[in-house]
């Protein structure tokens, strides 16, 4: 994996998204019987037509559903959850009343009505701690998995292989499968540049995905089921030392942050069934994100993963 | 229980309450000014082992939205994923020939391909989903292995009377330390019941089990205050 600075700067980056060839069964038979197919050689992949030529009908909206049981997301809707709750309750978050924001009394009649001034400050607030409740239990909003290939920075085609992996992991195209949520696998370009490690802005140099939804627990699934059993001697992910700040962003956040070497990402079946034609294969980093806010929002968060058999231990 | 989602909100925080004013009210008051015994009770349950088998509408849903999703990707690019000739590719594309040809019919799934003579792929051998079930059968209602689908939970039997095991909070422990149900799963291995316990047996019941064994000996206060904890909301019409 490449070194923690140039991750850093190349993070501040823009993204690219990746397209893909377009579909070959758009608007048929799955729809109401009465669709009408354009005249093209080949079938847009947006639902919507392009402003040159537009035909007189639309696309009827298209919703699709679930399309096969999610074990993991069964097993956080049944059980999971209600653990969590009783895991992550707080009495004295709970019984803590919100702290009034001090409005100073008017010394003079000029000083009635005016708007309050802006919190003063050098650091962004904080987010406010979020009970835990049979409503607000934490729950998982999104997967980011990211590949930085420190071997793109003079070659682009060096990135293909941490695409089609990404790809093949996440089973994410951009709105593939009619799914509008799904952005697909995007390329990461450097907003600023290094001359340290020949790097200029403007160059793709990493690779990233973000799951949401259902697929986000077929990701946990191959994870917890395959990757992470047959690594060599996997004590789990290092959690932070006792001395960690409590207050700082990351421990407020509700999103746990963990990475693999490229050893693992051969484990994943996806990759697996075609080892060769990839040719090589990059660590990754993955970002849990949940709903837990405030104070130890990354520790209900972390909780909730090892809910998924994701393993954690002390440094 | 798969078509049964959970309401955790309200039932949960109203069965604890309620179990709350059923347990002080039921048990006896102890002597002076301690006031109303309270008592604090295990809600010991085992994790379904096995998914929810398929309810005919719900396979009959997911396979309508796989031939919706299917329909509106991209061709699956089988240059990449597959050799060229290989027989994992002549197999895929058979299979993808006759899904179409099931879902869309003749004229838009086209001419099979020529994928030559496949051989026929191992038999996957299964088990049945009642094996483990049927194996463990003769301990009736002690064994583990009982609906593996769903979540069992633990009784205990005090003379001829099934409850769920409870002991008293004693002076000086905070209402803060002992929660009136704690909820825990077993993990591994059988509970054994220690001789100072006093109960006779245990048993692992499902949640309508639990319900028709209360009601049976006449507890239905109790199970209307607990109801909320295995899913069942107020007004819900028990089949």
């Amino acid at each position: 994996m490449a070194s923690s600075s140039l991750r850093a700067i190349a993070g501040s980056s823009r993204t690219v998204a990746v397209t893909g060839t377009p579909s070959r069964l758009a608007l048929t038979a799955a729809a109401p019987a009465r669709v009408l197919i354009p005249s093209r050689g080949y079938a847009t992949p947006s639902p919507s037509p392009s402003p040159s030529s537009s035909p007189d009908w639309s696309l009827p909206e298209i919703h699709v559903g679930q399309t096969h049981p999610s074990r993991y997301g069964e097993h956080y809707d049944d059980t999971l959850s209600s653990d969590l709750l009783y895991m992550t309750y707080n009495h004295r978050l709970a019984n803590a009343t919100p702290a009034a924001t001090p409005v100073p009394e008017p010394r003079t009649p000029y000083e009635l009505n005016r708007p309050q001034p802006l919190p003063r400050g050098n650091r962004p607030a904080r987010p406010s701690a979020k009970v835990v409740r049979p409503d607000t239990i934490p729950r998982l909003e999104s997967i980011t998995i990211h590949t930085m290939v420190k071997e793109a920075i003079g070659n682009k085609q060096a990135l293909l292989s941490a695409i089609m992996a990404l790809r093949a992991i996440s089973g994410e195209t951009a709105n593939g499968g009619g799914r509008s949520g799904s952005s697909g696998v995007q390329v990461v370009i450097s907003r600023s540049g290094a001359a340290a490690f020949k790097l200029r802005a403007g160059m793709p140099v990493a690779a990233k995905v973000e799951i949401k939804g259902p697929a986000m627990y077929d990701f946990i699934q191959s994870l917890v089921d395959f990757v992470l059993p047959r690594i060599r001697e996997f004590p789990g992910f290092a959690l932070p030392s006792a001395s960690a700040a409590k207050t700082s962003p990351s421990a407020l956040g509700g999103v746990v942050s963990m990475g693999l070497p490229a050893t693992a990402m051969a484990l994943f079946p996806q990759v697996e069934a075609n080892l060769d034609a990839y040719p090589r294969l990059h660590g990754f980093h993955m970002f849990f994100k949940t709903d837990a806010r405030g104070e130890s929002a990354q520790e209900n968060a972390r909780a909730l993963l090892s809910g998924f058999r994701i393993p954690f231990h002390k440094r | 229980m798969s078509f049964n989602p959970r309401v955790l909100a309200r039932s949960a925080g109203s069965a604890s309450r309620s179990a709350r004013r059923h347990a002080s009210s039921s048990s006896s008051s102890s002597s002076s000014s301690a006031g109303p015994q309270v008592t604090a009770s295990l809600l010991l349950s085992r994790p379904p082992l096995l998914t929810p088998s398929a309810h005919p509408l719900e396979s009959a849903y997911y396979a309508h939205s796989s031939s919706v999703r299917s329909a509106l990707s991209n061709p699956a690019p089988t240059q990449f994923y597959f050799k060229p000739g290989s027989l994992p590719l002549r197999r895929f594309q058979r299979s993808q020939h006759q899904h179409e040809l099931e879902t869309f019919g003749p004229r838009l799934a086209g001419s099979a391909p020529d994928v030559g003579d496949v051989p026929g792929e191992a038999p996957v051998e299964e088990v049945a989903r009642d094996h483990w079930v049927k194996e463990d059968s003769e301990r009736g209602e002690k064994s583990l292995e009982r609906w593996p689908e769903e979540e069992v939970y633990c009784l205990v039997k005090d003379g001829k009377r099934w409850s769920f095991p409870s002991t008293t909070v004693e002076k000086g422990e905070g209402l803060d330390e002992a929660t009136f149900f704690l909820r825990s799963h077993i993990l591994a291995g059988e509970p054994s019941i220690p001789q100072t316990a006093g109960w006779s047996g245990h048993a692992w019941l499902s949640a309508k089990e639990v319900e028709e064994k209360l009601r049976a000996q006449g507890d239905e206060k109790v199970w209307e205050a607990v109801k909320g904890m295995f899913g069942v909301a107020e007004g819900d019409v028990q089949a």
